[in-house]
């Protein structure tokens, strides 16, 4: 039996709204990669000064 | 999405995978962080299809170790087994870098057995004054794998014609 064929929802030219968008969210998922290394940095930081300290998210 | 299956990717991978909160990510024995991210993208419904992005945490410069390329390309063949869709991946335009980019991606892509399963395209489309490569990876068995290349090309052409806006 043949595929039906697919009917796109969205019309040709609305490929620029979703690049625009997905930069703008990769550039918000970097910004929050970041924070996450800062706060994995300082809890290494703090393991490292005290033998006692326990590590958050190991 | 469909999630990934943690327990495959621990038998396939090279470098154990773990999921940390939405993204997924692995440490190498050269102590970096890498993590992967899937985003949905709407543009191809009824067609499901995901943004393919990957980020190297540590930001420090990786050797050239090929147990990284195994273990994305692991990540992008658990990925199409459960969610046989559409995957598109743009390359990162920091340090002006995406050219090079796009070429490794490409020649880490191709250079898989697992590659001839998946047609893979990639383009140069300038928007907003920034030089964006953009890869889309559908299966080759995928029911309408014409008509998603048929619309990619499309958009791609319109892209070429317009002025940058």
């Amino acid at each position: 039996m043949a595929t039906p064929t697919v009917v796109f929802d969205k019309p040709l030219g609305a490929f620029r709204d979703s690049i625009r968008a997905y930069r703008e969210h990769k550039k918000q998922w970097q910004a929050k990669m970041e924070v996450k290394l800062m706060e994995m940095e300082e809890e290494i930081q703090k393991a490292k000064a005290d033998p006692f300290y326990k590590v958050q998210n190991p | 999405m469909n999630a990934l299956d943690l327990d495959r990717l621990f038998l396939d991978c090279p470098y154990p995978v773990r999921k940390d909160g939405e993204e997924y990510s692995f440490k190498t024995d050269y102590d970096i962080v890498y993590a992967v991210s899937f985003k949905d993208e709407s543009f191809f419904s009824p067609i499901p299809a995901y943004w393919f992005d990957l980020m190297n945490r540590s930001h420090k410069a990786s050797p050239n170790d090929p147990k990284v390329r195994e273990t994305i390309i692991r990540i992008i063949v658990e990925f199409f087994r459960v969610n046989p869709d559409i995957m598109l991946y743009m390359c990162d335009t920091a340090n002006d870098q995406q050219a090079q980019r796009n070429r490794l991606f490409l020649r880490w892509f191709s250079g898989t057995e697992q590659s001839k399963l998946f047609y893979i395209k990639t383009a140069l489309i300038m928007d907003e004054g920034l030089e964006n490569f953009i890869a889309i990876i559908v299966p080759q068995q995928h029911p309408h794998l014409d008509a998603i290349i048929e619309r990619f090309n499309a958009e791609i052409e319109m892209f070429k014609s317009d002025k940058p806006q």
